[in-house]
């Protein structure tokens, strides 16, 4: 087999959030379904959670590549930590207000109230679990006032269960939460992507018992997978440039096992 | 570029671990069961060998029995000399082995005669006997004092008692059952001689008292039978 199809492999598993790299699974359609209708209620705000690697931020990235086309979307990838900048981030996207000095939650309230919209903005905020309690609660009295609407995605760790916190319980109206695949959704995830990179022979070498070990390994998550995938693909290629010669038939999981040693998945 | 040769040695590491606690519980769980047959095994061996055992065992016992049986049935010569060996074994009654090889030469002509020449003259034959035996137990007692006034030996007394009562000489026999006594009291035949020597001496409420404290003493049913005798009159 030629190696560049392994390499073609492995760059399909690099962890890039990018709309063009979501794979259309049944539970995962349903879900994003779900949230495309949220959107369209008189929701104040939406909320994602789930467990680092469930693919919220892919969903965020889905849903803006998919809503950008139609009405005002705003996607903040990584937190904006500061009142004042957040506040002036927002003034300019909506209303094209560039503020210097500054700007709070009041000042802001002012401009919304003085520049009304045709139809209400989306503000799509990832990782908001990293956003302080103050700005939180300007957020959420920010959303109450209807002038945008907030879809946020949360880590939802064991430790801390953010959907507890107060602003969070009273005022979300819609949460959807994201889980990992299953073993079946795991299989698909794989054969898709390999398939979307035209990687039809490497696909067909995946055995119901090697996805049973990447399931475990991974326990379905799919940044896990992409990690573990990519590792695996790259140690092929390293075979095939050493050796010359490799079995090509099946995936062995011994090399899935040495890719997990790799990635830290199994401790060793 | 991977460090192939690293991972592929972590991956050894990693899989002997994985496979080590099951190799472990396997050989583990082996041992024991090895252990587990052993013992059933070695039980069964033991059902097996138990039976011919006892076998044996009941088998040496017959053997046992019959030995003993032996000199009752057939009182051979040889029976007789192995007897003899028995006795001289213990050094005060060597005497006996006087007494046993004339008793062949006394029984013999009895039992030849007892059929035959009975009717003829039985009271003569019987008094010649006695005169010889009496003639012999003295020779034995008088051996036996000195051997006893040497070692104070209770065996000697007593069967210095006994030859006297035998020879009906009953206030020695008497004597030397209350000397017996003084020094072991728990012989047995020392408080019989005593007892028996009473009555003959005509001092059967003695007797019987003596008797009767002995008994509370020790439970002797050889003494309870003797008392029964001597009250019911069958022992004058």
């Amino acid at each position: 087999m030629d190696i560049a199809l392994f390499e073609s492999s492995k760059n399909a598993f690099l962890d890039i959030v990018e709309a063009k790299e979501y794979i259309q699974l049944d539970r995962i359609s349903m879900v994003y379904q779900s949230l495309q209708e949220s959107v369209q209620k008189p929701l104040k705000m939406i909320m994602l959670y789930g467990k680092p690697g469930t693919g919220k931020s892919m969903f965020l990235t889905k849903l803006y590549n998919d809503l950008k086309e139609q009405q005002p979307i705003f996607f903040y990838k990584t937190p904006i930590l500061d009142e004042s900048e957040f506040f002036k981030t927002l003034a300019q996207d909506l209303y094209g207000i560039k503020y210097n000095d500054t700007l709070n939650f009041t000042h802001f309230m002012k401009i919304a109230s003085a520049n009304p919209q045709d139809s209400t903005p989306i503000i799509l905020l990832d990782e908001a679990q990293l956003y302080a309690n103050d700005l939180m609660e300007k957020i959420r009295l920010l959303s109450d006032s209807r002038i945008v609407k907030f879809v946020l995605t949360l880590h939802k760790t064991e430790k801390e269960d953010l959907i507890a916190k107060e602003h969070f319980q009273t005022r979300i109206w819609e949460s959807i939460e994201l889980k990992n695949a299953s073993k079946m959704e795991l299989k698909l995830y794989i054969q898709k992507k390999l398939m979307k990179a035209n990687c039809f022979d490497i696909s067909n070498m995946f055995t119901q018992k090697n996805i049973t070990l990447i399931h475990q390994l991974t326990q379905g998550n799919y940044r896990d997978t992409n990690k573990l995938l990519y590792t695996l693909f790259e140690i092929y290629v390293t075979y095939i440039k050493k050796l010359k010669k490799i079995n090509t038939k099946n995936i062995s999981n011994k090399y899935i096992e040495m890719a997990a040693i790799h990635t830290g998945l199994i401790n060793a | 570029m991977l460090d192939i040769e690293n991972l592929e040695r972590r991956w050894l590491y990693y899989k002997i671990e994985k496979a080590l606690p099951f190799a472990i519980l396997s050989v583990f769980s082996l041992l024991v069961l090895f252990i587990i047959l052993a013992f059933l095994q070695s039980q069964k061996v033991q059902k097996i060998k138990k039976t011919p055992l006892i076998k044996k065992e009941e088998e040496h016992l017959n053997i046992k029995k019959v030995e003993k049986k032996q000199p009752i049935k057939t009182s051979s010569f040889k029976e007789e000399e192995d007897v003899k060996q028995l006795i001289t074994l213990t050094p005060s009654l060597s005497f006996i082995d006087k007494i046993s090889i004339e008793e062949p030469k006394t029984i013999k002509p009895q039992i030849e005669n007892s059929t035959v020449e009975r009717q003829e003259t039985p009271k003569e034959e019987e008094k010649s006997k006695i005169i010889i035996q009496h003639q012999d137990s003295r020779k034995d007692i008088q051996d036996v004092l000195k051997r006893f006034h040497k070692n104070n030996n209770p065996v000697l007394s007593l069967f210095i008692a006994k030859k006297y009562y035998e020879l009906q000489e009953y206030k020695h026999a008497y004597d030397y059952a209350l000397i017996t006594n003084n020094i072991d009291s728990h012989i047995e035949d020392s408080w019989i001689i005593f007892a028996k020597s009473l009555v003959k001496l005509g001092k059967k409420q003695m007797a019987i008292d003596t008797l009767k404290q002995y008994i509370n003493h020790s439970n002797s049913k050889k003494a309870s039978m003797l008392l029964q005798n001597i009250q019911n009159g069958r022992f004058k």
